[in-house]
């Protein structure tokens, strides 16, 4: 290589004590090189000791790394949840119950906490100052103290300053509030669920088809006609008239004391409740103020410029600041609820059987550590990498390009 | 006609005694109860429905702030007397804190030698406060003697808490517990992940294609899972990985989840600062001859460190408030001698007494901290740096 | 181009794309030692990108570069050394914010050249008299104005003692009444006998101070001459019309 260069020189020059070329092992492509493999064989090394001794940890404990346990019987109990899993199925059912519990607290947390928030950074925005500085110290109080602080706050409220089952409150007639949770009637479909769910499809469809030909004919003719409301409307009476025309019947399940506890009826945990309040209370506070920032992160310039059209201040912040706020605050939003949902694994501290809660108890029954913590791994790291896609697709269409 | 006007941008007649757009309604000294009454009027009273906002907040309070007032203070119980009176009077119980908070502050750590710790933990308070101070590390001076202060100073806290030396008994790590515990597993967990943040966020925006993916698949990996599993990780799995012979520490498990952890968020906060610097910055440097190593520490990295200091100070915040989640793998830091200190038999039944100790320490901390961060950031503009 | 001394730069074959567009297409070009260049031509013409190539801050796709009978090449590992002996002054200053005046005139002759805190700090005097701004040593850049700024960059490229300065646009992101000032140190650093390449659209400063003026256009050389034939007599459309754009625009 280096003759090469040499052959570039010119003779005038060849004479002049030019310092020589920098040596093989000194120039840029090398080194990159010879760096990046170190770094494979170290890895390599690591990660090859690692496994080793997981090897033979586990033949020194007479385990195979595997998921065939995935199949045997499951100790593990659950109290009644949305997946329908009881002890006695499979592991693999127990694994699926957790994941379903996981989103349903986070779902349900995710659409409390929008709200919350939505409410908490208007609050804040608002030129009302006693309002204002409510909102600023619930948010300052609330996202400075641990999360799961406050899941054992709510939990031990829950379980501590209620009564005891057999003094439960009864707020009205079937509902019972003890330790034990929260007991309520619970409606029952006895026939015709069915119809209605097709019907709401075909409502949706339908509105769905009215809604684009509306947004069409606004386009060609400047006003969008006049059956707007066919759409909303097919959706809210169609599925009840299918209900009654498939003969569909509703009952109710009725809880009622018995011995310690409760039976029938719908059942919400204590530990569901301690962890749906302390998540929305931790998280809307920092939502709060993401919302508010991305508010505030509208140009000044677009709402002078949207007044001196004339517009109304309410039409203002529908028209003008809201759309763009939002292409602001739904990235870091996103992130949020992400974490909120890996927060949601904190349940593992009070019991609620989350999909972290069944792995601990299944490693702790089978002895299956490394496999139980693979599928957790799996499960979230399944979740961001969704979100990140979704998130991916949103800045496509909608966020903007700026500069 | 609109030659006879003067120019619509600034212009005003000037003839115009006192313009009203300017000077305002004539100046009239009012007095302190006006000036007040106008306050209100604008902040609290404008319009209908800012008035009815204003009484339903008001509404809230006076249900609220009095039925507070009544339990912590004028039905609490303080002196030290048994849990009996405290359900008798039915207010807050501090006197439970009265008989527990040295146990909450300091978990098992042997009772007669609390000043230690009390110490250790006032000593590193002092050192953090006084290093933050801008006037002393913001000059080569100031951080020439922080630098000779700290390493004897972490010399004697390690001292201080473990003894044996100076006459000292010797107390174990096990035995370490509650607000130092916290302080610890945060402070070493903050300053070993911001050292690897940095490599790490170097190494993502590396030339080198396999230094860039390793670092990716990292901090992907890490910021995709919970905490938690990395703590059951360092727990469980974490001895799996490692001969039958070899043992770590619970406590250095636990530390070294901390550290991988939240070194994957500090890179991505430190990525945004390198991704902010102008590509002119590097440059200059480069073309000064400066090596990539001279160029990052001496041109790069100065300045994303001020760039990013609030999004760092959130993190550093977090993972305060998220050394709480050891008490899943049973150590007992602050919340988890609170809790211990919940199932106590002699205050069966308290849990929002020590539950509001510890928030309050958590909550003066953490203020504390993002206080410090918008101070920096509006003594280096650090807001407008992002326009 | 004097066959008995060997230039200071020569360049042959050079070419850089960016994906498919070809930012330089065969460059060849000699520097002489103590010669003063002026490179202009139209924007998208390809002249920055020459200034980054020819020291090395953008790697070329081909063709070679000598500098001083060196090959400077990225990849021979010979771009990072050279470079030291390069000063570049940029359209933008990309003076270093966070550092004072002194601290960036000092930055590199400590860190590269290994001077003594001393040795540096005199020699930075010593540049920032030159360009006239001692008095601003203890300031940090963003409290100087622009012309300020790019003289204090002018100053910290000198402190390295360079064997050539390139100029990228020195000018063009200036307020028209700070030009000068600039211009004037340029002019007095070419009276004092420095190798430069001066790439400005300043036909002022081109006809004051350039040996040699360099028309480029797509990626080429298309015309070279001294300032007195090519203000004098241009033939060439392409460059008449450039010359007319800018001394009206």
């Amino acid at each position: 290589m280096s003759t090469a260069v040499r052959r570039d020189r010119l003779p005038a020059e060849a004479s002049a004590a030019a310092p020589a070329l920098p040596a093989f092992w000194r120039r840029p492509r090398p080194r990159r090189l010879f760096w990046q493999f170190l770094l494979i064989v170290l890895l390599t090394a690591a990660l090859g000791w690692l496994a080793g001794n997981v090897q033979s940890n586990l033949e020194r404990s007479r385990l195979a790394f595997g998921f065939d346990f995935l199949d045997d019987a499951s100790k593990f109990f659950m109290g009644p949840n949305p997946y329908g899993y009881a002890p006695g199925d499979t592991v693999l059912d127990a694994f699926l119950a957790g994941i379903v519990n996981t989103i349903r607290v986070s779902a349900l947390s995710i659409v409390l906490t929008t709200v919350l928030g939505t409410l908490l950074a208007l609050m804040r925005l608002s030129r009302n100052w006693l309002v204002a500085q409510v909102a600023w110290l619930y948010v300052e109080t609330m996202r400075n103290i641990p999360l799961l602080l406050q899941i054992l706050f709510w939990h031990a409220i829950l379980t501590h300053l209620l009564p005891n089952a057999r003094e439960a409150w009864k707020p009205a007639d079937d509902v019972y509030l003890s330790r034990k949770g929260l007991y309520l009637p619970d409606l029952v479909v006895e026939q015709g669920l069915t119809a209605a769910l097709l019907a709401l499809l075909g409502a949706g469809i339908a509105a769905w088809l009215l809604r684009r030909h509306a947004i069409r004919r606004r386009e060609r003719v400047g006003h969008p006609g006049r059956l707007r409301w066919l759409g909303p409307a097919l959706i809210v009476l169609l599925p009840p008239l299918a209900f009654l025309a498939a003969g569909g019947s509703l009952g109710l399940d009725r809880p009622s004391a018995r011995g310690l506890g409760f039976e029938g009826g719908r059942w919400v945990s204590p530990e569901f409740v301690a962890l749906l309040f302390a998540l929305t209370i931790y998280q809307s506070a920092f939502a709060a103020e993401t919302i508010r920032s991305g508010i505030l992160g509208v140009r000044k310039g677009q709402i002078e410029a949207a007044r001196s059209l004339g517009l109304k201040p309410s039409l203002v912040f529908r028209k003008i600041v809201m759309p763009q706020a939002l292409r602001i605050i739904v990235p870091p939003l996103t992130s949020q609820y992400l974490s909120l949902t890996k927060q949601s694994s904190l349940a593992v501290a009070i019991g609620y059987p989350d999909v972290v809660r069944v792995s601990v108890a299944i490693t702790s029954d089978t002895g299956r550590a490394v496999e139980c913590i693979a599928i957790i791994m799996a499960v979230y790291l399944t979740l961001s990498l969704l979100t990140s896609l979704a998130m991916s697709v949103f800045n496509r269409r909608i966020a903007f390009v700026e500069k | 006609m609109p030659a006879t006007f003067p120019p619509p941008a600034h212009g005003r007649p000037p003839t115009l005694p006192n313009p009203p757009d300017r000077a305002g309604p004539p100046r009239v000294e009012r007095t302190l109860v006006q000036r007040n009454l106008a306050w209100a009027r604008a902040n609290l009273f404008a319009g209908p429905w800012n008035t009815l906002l204003t009484l339903l907040v008001v509404l809230l309070l006076l249900w609220t702030v009095p039925a507070l007032l009544d339990w912590a203070v004028l039905d609490a119980t303080m002196a030290p007397a048994d849990i009996a009176l405290c359900m008798e009077r039915g207010g807050a119980c501090w006197a439970m804190l009265q008989d527990t908070w040295r146990m909450i502050l300091f978990g098992p750590y042997p009772p007669a030698e609390h000043w230690r710790p009390a110490l250790a933990v006032s000593l590193f308070a002092s050192l953090v406060v006084a290093s933050l101070v801008p006037a002393l590390w913001a000059r080569a001076g100031g951080r020439r003697l922080l630098l000779a202060v700290w390493p004897p100073a972490l010399l004697v806290l390690v001292a201080l808490m473990h003894g044996g030396v100076a006459g000292l008994a010797v107390v174990e790590t096990r035995l370490w517990g509650g607000l130092p515990l916290t302080v610890i597993l945060a402070s070493v967990g903050i300053a070993f992940a911001f050292l690897l943040s940095l490599a790490l966020a170097l190494g993502r925006q590396s030339s080198m294609p396999v230094v860039r993916i390793v670092c990716i698949a990292y901090i992907e990996l890490m910021r995709g899972v919970p905490l938690i599993t990395l703590l059951l990780m360092a727990s469980i799995l974490l001895p799996l990985t490692l001969p039958p012979d070899v043992t770590i520490h619970p406590y250095l498990r636990a530390q070294l989840a901390f550290i991988l952890f939240f070194a994957a968020y500090m890179a991505e906060a430190v990525r945004g600062g390198l991704q902010a610097i102008p590509k002119g910055q590097y440059a200059a440097a480069k073309a000064m001859g400066l090596s990539y190593w001279q160029s990052m520490t001496r041109v790069i990295l100065p300045q994303v460190l001020r760039m990013i200091i609030p999004s760092m100070v959130n993190i550093f915040i977090s993972a305060f408030k998220d050394t709480s989640l050891v008490i899943v793998i049973s150590m007992l830091d602050l919340l988890g001698t609170a809790k211990a200190a919940t199932s106590n038999p002699d205050w069966w039944g308290l849990f929002i007494e020590p539950f509001t100790f510890i928030s309050a320490i958590y909550l003066v901390v953490c203020s504390a901290m993002s206080w410090y961060s918008r101070l920096l950031e509006r003594r280096y503009g650090t807001a407008g740096a992002h326009d | 181009m004097t066959e008995q001394a060997p230039p200071l730069v020569r360049v042959r074959g050079l070419e850089k794309r960016f994906g498919d567009y070809r930012a330089l297409a065969g460059i060849d070009l000699d520097i002489a030692r103590g010669e003063r260049l002026v490179v202009c031509g139209p924007s998208g013409s390809g002249k920055s990108t020459l200034a980054y190539c020819l020291n090395g801050l953008e790697p070329h796709d081909a063709g070679r570069i000598l500098f001083d009978g060196m090959p400077l090449d990225e990849e021979l590992g010979t771009a990072h050394q050279l470079r030291r002996s390069i000063g570049m002054v940029f359209q933008s200053f990309n003076l270093f914010p966070h550092l004072s005046v002194l601290e960036n005139c000092t930055l590199a002759p400590r860190l590269v050249l290994r001077l003594s805190e001393q040795e540096a700090h005199r020699r930075a005097m010593e540049n920032l008299e030159r360009v006239g701004i001692a008095d601003q040593a203890t300031k940090r850049p963003d409290r100087l104005s622009g012309g300020q700024q790019q003289r204090v960059a002018i100053a910290r490229a000198l402190c390295m003692r360079p064997r050539l300065m390139l100029f990228d646009e020195p000018t063009s992101a200036l307020d028209p009444e700070m030009v000068k000032e600039v211009l004037d140190v340029m002019i007095e650093l070419a009276q004092s006998g420095m190798t430069m390449v001066c790439i400005t659209h300043e036909m002022g400063f081109a006809r004051a101070a350039a040996d040699r003026i360099v028309f480029m256009d797509e990626g080429r050389i298309i015309h070279q001459a001294p300032p007195e034939t090519f203000f004098g007599d241009q033939q060439e459309p392409r460059i008449r019309r450039f010359l007319a754009d800018i001394t009206t625009g």
